[in-house]
């Protein structure tokens, strides 16, 4: 395997980075369950609307029952609880992750199919693979961590998601569109915010239209560089971070469209061993936050 | 799989700090080997590159055959299909019908019918040609509003805004789509 290929899906990066994305992954998915994605419960009721995903057909999935989806959701948020507890997170987030696609894969075989999800999927199937992370003895101190290459490639595989996510999208604006031009000069926004606009999207609406084709030509760029963000590194990275989530600050503000289950996922380019959790939270030990006297400073890679 | 980690107070441990940095200057920005780095073996890495090959690869596929079957790798097409300036918005909407009462408005939603607005509009067809898949969105906002007599009929409606240069222009026409009567 080429230096360049292992460098860049391979670097080896803290074990302590994914026992804290762990625990913002499986709070989210509680939450996402609870929230976002609840329209499964309900379509216990729909069974008419019912078509199977691909996926779905392939694991011969029935349209969701109550009681199917009842037991699914109580898997996802027991199973989730556990890891975020540090309870044999890699089992746990094995049982997660399969149970949380198939509830995904019920949200989204009645008519709609979100694309939000993407990342958060790949985070729940990517998190389990990484051993190690569930021993914080073995996670060296804050200056001088302990790294490994199944933890950098987990990251890396909900970063490259993430940034999918985005430039993907650009392939079917210029199939539906004709172009990107038809696309960017279109009145894609003004559609929006009259279906499911906020007061201001409206306000935006009646007296200045205008405002629409820079900001589609601006959501564009930034879909169509998004693979630059996978080569940032420090503060430009940083930067980047905030330019998206700007992004998805706008789209709530004017559509409601929050773009959640993506927007956690922008914590895999972050440098989460930083942070403090809780001493018992992902089953993190007080050793963490203090450096080992006996270990060498190193220099922090990301 | 083995652990490179220095143990505490052995004199290892400077050596391989020195390798780290070395290869930092060099110019590597993920050195293969740093203190207390666990190296995956050759198989591991490579179903990890053949899985996002292979998911990159079917996110691919999907957006170039438009298919949205291969969830979640499909195409990725919310808000991808440029509206005309001096075309029009249709907003889907739904009514009920009482007797003796004007028509109202009911939103959709999992906590009013049970379905989102976009699960209904990617189903329109099949509600055209079958009014009865609207009489769990029914049944569902009976069961909501016991207090009040059941709904005698739910009509699926099309408010449609005309644009002018990318803009809202005239009044909204309202079409009736199509109507479920209570049994």
């Amino acid at each position: 395997m080429g230096g360049a290929v292992r460098g860049f899906l391979f670097p080896a990066l803290p074990l302590a980075r994914i026992r804290v994305l762990r625990v913002i992954v499986y709070a989210f998915v509680m939450l996402d369950v609870l929230t976002f994605s609840r329209d499964v419960l309900s379509h216990a009721d729909n069974a008419g609307f019912y078509t199977p995903l691909a996926l779905a057909r392939l694991l011969h999935l029935p349209p969701v029952t109550a009681p199917v989806a009842w037991m699914l959701l109580a898997v996802i948020l027991a199973g989730c609880a556990a890891a975020i507890a540090g309870w044999r997170p890699r089992l746990t987030g094995a049982v997660v992750a399969a149970a949380f696609w198939v509830w995904m894969l019920y949200s989204n075989s009645y008519g709609y199919i979100a694309h939000d999800h993407m990342a958060l999927m790949v985070a729940t199937a990517v998190l389990p693979t990484v051993g190690g992370a569930a021993r914080p003895e073995l996670e060296g101190s804050l200056e001088a961590p302990a790294r490994s290459e199944a933890a950098g490639w987990a990251l890396r595989a909900i970063q490259i998601a993430v940034v999918c996510t985005y430039f993907f999208s650009v392939i079917p604006k210029i199939l539906y569109s004709g172009s990107l031009a038809n696309w960017g000069n279109s009145a894609i926004l003004t559609w929006a915010s009259i279906r499911r606009g906020s007061p201001l999207a409206h306000l935006l609406v009646e007296h200045a239209p205008w405002v629409f084709v820079p900001a589609q030509w601006a959501g564009l760029a930034l879909e169509a560089l998004s693979p630059v963000v996978l080569f940032l590194r420090g503060r430009a990275l940083h930067l980047a971070v905030v330019l998206y989530l700007g992004f998805h600050l706008s789209t709530l503000v004017l559509l409601g469209i929050h773009f959640l289950p993506t927007v956690i996922c922008w914590a895999a380019f972050l440098p989460l061993e930083k942070l403090r959790l809780p001493q018992r939270v992902g089953g993190r030990s007080p050793s963490l936050t203090r450096r080992s006297p006996t270990t060498p400073r190193s220099r922090p890679r990301r | 799989m083995p652990i490179l980690r220095p143990f505490p107070g052995s004199d290892k441990a400077p050596r391989r700090t020195l390798r780290a940095r070395r290869s930092w200057l060099a110019g590597s920005r993920y050195p293969s080997q740093v203190p207390s780095t666990t190296p995956l073996p050759l198989a591991s890495r490579a179903w990890r590159l053949l899985a996002v090959l292979g998911c990159v690869g079917v996110l691919l596929v999907g957006g170039l055959t438009r298919s949205n079957d291969l969830f979640p790798f499909g195409v990725l097409d919310q808000f991808s299909t440029g509206t005309d300036p001096n075309g029009e918005v249709v907003n889907t909407c739904l009514q009920g019908v009482r007797e003796g009462e004007e028509p109202f408005d009911i939103p959709f939603g999992q906590r009013t019918v049970g379905i989102e607005r976009a699960d209904v509009e990617n189903n329109l067809r099949s509600i055209e040609a079958d009014p009865q898949l609207l009489a769990p969105l029914a049944a569902e906002h009976d069961r909501r509003h016991p207090e009040q007599p059941p709904l005698d009929a739910l009509m699926l409606c099309q408010r449609i805004t005309t644009l002018k240069d990318g803009t809202a222009h005239g009044e909204d026409e309202f079409v009736e789509v199509v109507r479920w009567e209570a049994p």
